[in-house]
């Protein structure tokens, strides 16, 4: 017998004393409801969700319109520690980085390298959805690339638009499942939610200890 | 006040509600019957102020809780029959503690599933709860003008869900100053036979509840639970310098007088 | 992984329970601060959060049913991830496990496997496996990376290196990395970043836990504040997840509740900085997931017991206890500490080894209070003291059986009472005239003192007020 059955019966025989436990003729439980809806309006969401990243060190930047985002950017390459930026190659980061030269921009395709990533002072990427009661990003990453963009680069900047917020997890759930269900998902759905932290050396609070110590959150619209 | 983490409140007996005049037994823990019966002495006065017709059946003995918490359940159980025999009689039986109270209700009928333990198991019920919560009673006119911190054991507040109990009679004795003790949820480190199995760290927990106390400025701790305070009280007086904070039972201070 | 193997008999307050009066280390007052913050911490989130004891109550339901419905899940599971690529595999015990991983690592020519936090792999000590091997792995997690660092256990399931001063850090990273001394907190992290950033771009494999296995998806959920679970799972070519059979749940749905539950009773937080679901392997890249057994078949042989395997590892238990924050997480003698360890450790090693364990506790009930998943802790003690005393284990004790019967014997009815409780008495009188107290009366007068005995008994004054009163 392969371990796999013999585990299997292991487990079979040990819940044949579900009586005995008190748990035979169980069914499955409903999905709780973990936070209401409040059906907050956009603004509100949005100063919810640069509260919360705020107070966890993050760097919330809403921008009105791309030409704000673009400045911005401007001023992160201006500001020392970014010579060069990496993007990955979407639709959004396209008119982001229009005014950025040419010389100071990497697009970072699927077969980029770990080593390659590693390199880039700050990496671009897009969430798939904002959570405002956490600050929370969601990210789809398909490509090791994708998720290595998430982590290595000491300076993560993610893009979004305004009408992606979602209240919190729950709101933002449905999609998100969906992508967990199909069977040619691939990679990770990442939520994230602040820069890297630890507090392992005498609970001390300290950032960027593996990723990156600077999170900023282009919210455009 | 309350833990924002209610427990597991053991179900109780409640059900026909408590008629004045009907009989109510009284259970006196081995430990206080012997160390400690002005306790049981003061209970009883404060009841029998409420108009509450006491019985102490004499065959009484002990809850079993010591070979219990050691694993020994089976030895433990011709106590707890004995127990459900000579209480069986009565719908009504209050505790003067939360730990003895918590093994009657909560734990016996792991010992013991049969119908006659469970019938008596579920009419054990702590002296504060009763008086509170069957009686309606939160002010049994005492006064006490000391400076007062308050010891919820651990039984009583996580087995039975009694801890406003006891905090709301304490409110009401004129001239109490209530002294809070620092992290009053911590264990003070008796938990019975561990006191005396695993004495290092009984101990060190015991120290840290007699700094609070010291700390809370209080010159009585009061517990409803005297297995809790001849652990604290015997650390306090060991060390010359707290010898003079001194320790009663909930129902010492609920029938005092000035 | 420390030098020394597990060795429950050695564990420390266990051994000095009768000997000496415990001192608490200074070494451990970081613990007990740590401890003390976290779950008054824990308590002010709780309260805070309307819903909070709903969702556990939920949370408990949905343990109850995963449980009740394992081998269906664990087959559901497999499936959905095979079906994308992802190689199941089933070791029966942390031998088998071991023996995976080396073979895994051997097919991809690993030479350096960068590990996530894992308790499964503590269980299966894969890092003493691989070393053996030549292999060389390397933890990532801050505080892991300390203590492999410096040979030791680590003191704390979410803070392993909590008993270390930044100082005590410094020394260590100048001795083992070369590294200029610090005791600055940000200069001993950028040091550990460097170092580490260099071992994931080495490594052939990165190996991890898994917080949540979801069924009817087929996903890996992983949660972590640092992002060397992100950064161990994503550089190397190769990822391997061990998990224990337990932590699988049916529903992808379900995984709001336990995020939100796990964040906040583990740390505090209302979710961790990164959660990952992981879907499926990368293109270029492999993913396996070894489910381990290593003794959680045992634990539904035993119908009392199938509640423990409801633990999410949050370590809310931990924070809780009295004599956890006291002796610390090397005195359980095992992977798993504190209350949940006491419970854990005797059923997956055995009550034969960890008998003792159970014992370990005052019966507070702290942690009970505190579980997520609402495990009543207490009654698993007790219940495993039970056990303890009935099977062959270091508890089982034909004297204090015989002591115990005596002692029901004399509570058998008021005659016999009141002559035990005059010896009682007496003994205790007497105790002050004795130069020194032997054995558990020696326990109790080491640090306090004895209660006084009164000049009547409750039951003497209740029949002469009778008496007098003239009642029977």
């Amino acid at each position: 017998m392969s371990s796999r059955d013999t585990i299997l019966q292991r487990i079979r025989s040990g819940l044949a004393n579900a009586a005995a436990a008190g748990f035979a003729d169980l069914r499955e439980p409903p999905v709780p409801e973990v936070w209401a809806r409040t059906g907050s309006n956009r603004p509100a969401l949005l100063s919810r969700f640069s509260e919360e990243l705020k107070l966890l060190n993050g760097e919330p930047t809403p921008c009105a319109t791309m030409n704000d985002a673009r400045r911005q950017i401007a001023q992160l390459m201006e500001s020392g520690d970014c010579a060069r930026i990496g993007c990955l190659d979407r639709p959004p980061l396209r008119e982001l980085t229009a005014e950025v030269a040419a010389d100071r921009l990497d697009w970072v395709a699927a077969d980029w390298t770990a080593q390659q990533i590693e390199q880039l002072p700050a990496g671009v990427i897009t969430a798939d959805a904002l959570l405002a009661d956490t600050g929370s990003c969601v990210v789809r990453c398909a490509t090791a690339a994708e998720r290595l963009m998430c982590y290595l680069p000491p300076i993560c900047v993610v893009v979004a638009r305004v009408e992606q917020i979602a209240e919190h997890l729950p709101a933002a759930w449905e999609p998100i499942a969906k992508v967990c269900h199909a069977q040619d998902s691939r990679g990770e759905t990442v939520l994230i939610t602040g820069p890297s932290r630890t507090a392992d050396i005498e609970k001390k609070l300290i950032l960027g200890v593996h990723g990156p110590k600077r999170l900023i959150v282009l919210v455009v619209g | 006040m309350s833990s924002p983490f209610p427990y597991k409140p053991a179900p109780r007996q409640d059900d026909p509600p408590y008629q004045q005049g009907e009989p109510v037994a009284i259970f006196i823990p081995c430990y206080m019957d012997q160390f400690y019966p002005e306790i049981g002495e003061s209970m009883v006065r404060i009841l029998e102020r409420q108009g509450v017709n006491l019985v102490f059946p004499p065959e009484q003995t002990c809850c079993g809780q010591p070979a219990f918490n050691s694993g020994y359940w089976d030895e433990s159980r011709p106590v707890i029959r004995q127990f459900c025999k000579v209480f069986a009689p009565y719908r009504w039986i209050v505790c003067p503690s939360g730990s003895c109270t918590a093994m009657c209700r909560v734990f016996f009928p792991h010992v013991d599933p049969s119908e006659e333990v469970l019938r008596v198991s579920r009419r054990v019920i702590e002296f504060s709860e009763f008086l509170v919560d069957i009686l309606g009673v939160t002010d049994t006119g005492a006064s006490f003008p000391h400076k007062v911190a308050m010891h919820i054991g651990c039984h009583g507040r996580r087995e039975l869900g009694v801890f406003d109990h006891p905090m709301k009679l304490l409110q009401s004795v004129r001239g109490l100053t209530y002294c809070e003790l620092p992290n009053m949820e911590e264990c003070c480190g008796f938990g019975g036979t561990f006191s005396v199995k695993m004495p290092g760290t009984s101990l060190a927990m015991g120290q840290s509840k007699k700094e609070n106390i010291v700390r809370s400025g209080a010159e009585y701790v009061v517990s409803g639970d005297v297995s809790c305070l001849m652990h604290i009280g015997g650390i306090l007086q060991r060390d010359p310098a707290t010898r003079h904070i001194r320790f009663l039972h909930l129902a010492e201070v609920l029938d005092s007088r000035i | 992984m420390s030098d020394h193997a597990s060795h429950l008999d050695g564990a420390a307050f266990l051994k000095n329970e009768n000997r000496g009066l415990y001192e608490p280390s200074p070494r451990f007052e970081n613990l007990a601060n740590a401890c003390d913050y976290s779950s008054k911490n824990n308590m002010a989130i709780a309260a805070a959060v309307p819903g909070f004891q709903d969702w556990r109550e939920a949370a408990h339901q949905i343990k109850k049913y995963s449980i009740a419905n394992l081998d269906k899940l664990l087959v559901q599971f497999e499936s959905q991830m095979k079906a994308r690529g992802v190689e199941v595999l089933f070791a029966e015990d942390a031998a088998a496990a071991n023996r995976m991983v080396l073979d895994i690592a051997r097919q991809h020519n690993v030479q350096s496997v960068v590990k996530g936090k894992s308790m499964v792999t503590e269980e299966m000590e894969l890092n003493h496996v691989l070393e053996d091997a030549g292999i060389r792995p390397i933890e990532t997690d801050l505080g892991e990376y300390i203590v492999q660092l410096a040979r030791q256990r680590p003191i704390h399931l979410v803070t392993p290196a909590l008993h270390f001063s930044a100082a005590e850090v410094g020394k260590l990273f100048q001795e083992k990395l070369g590294e200029p001394y610090s005791a600055e907190h940000a200069a001993l992290t950028a040091i550990a970043r460097k170092h580490l950033r260099a071992e994931y771009l080495a490594a052939g494999m990165g190996v991890s836990g898994c917080n949540f296995a979801v069924a009817d998806s087929g996903t890996v959920v992983i949660i972590e504040n640092e992002g060397n679970a992100g950064l161990s799972t994503a550089t190397p070519p190769v990822h391997v997840v061990t998990v224990g059979i337990e932590k699988l749940i049916p529903r992808i749905d379900y995984l709001p509740l336990f995020l939100n539950l796990l964040a906040r009773s583990g740390t505090g937080q209302k979710l961790t900085t990164y959660t990952h679901l992981i879907h499926g392997p990368a293109a270029g890249k492999k993913l396996y997931v070894i489910f381990l057994d290593n003794g959680r078949t045992k634990v539904l042989q035993d119908p009392q017991a199938w509640q423990s395997l409801f633990c999410i590892r949050c370590g809310a238990c931990l924070n809780a206890c009295p004599v956890y924050r006291r002796v610390g997480g090397w005195s359980y003698g095992w992977v798993y500490p504190g209350p949940i360890g006491s419970v854990l450790t005797p059923h997956l090693v055995g009550i034969d080894k960890a008998g003792k364990l159970p014992f370990a506790s005052s019966l507070c009930g702290a942690c009970g209070e505190v579980c997520p998943v609402k495990i009543d802790i207490p009654h698993q003690l007790v219940h495993l003291r039970y056990r303890a005393v009935n099977e062959p284990s270091p508890m089982n004790s034909p004297l204090e059986r015989l002591t115990w019967r005596l002692w029901a014997w004399a509570m058998g009815g008021p005659r016999r009472y009141g002559l035990a409780m005059w010896a009682v008495r007496l003994g205790v009188r007497m105790a002050k005239f004795l130069p020194w107290h032997p054995g558990k009366l020696g326990a109790w007068t080491r640090g306090r003192n004895l209660p006084r005995v009164p000049s009547h008994s409750f039951r003497s004054w209740w029949q002469k007020r009778n008496s007098e009163k003239g009642r029977p």
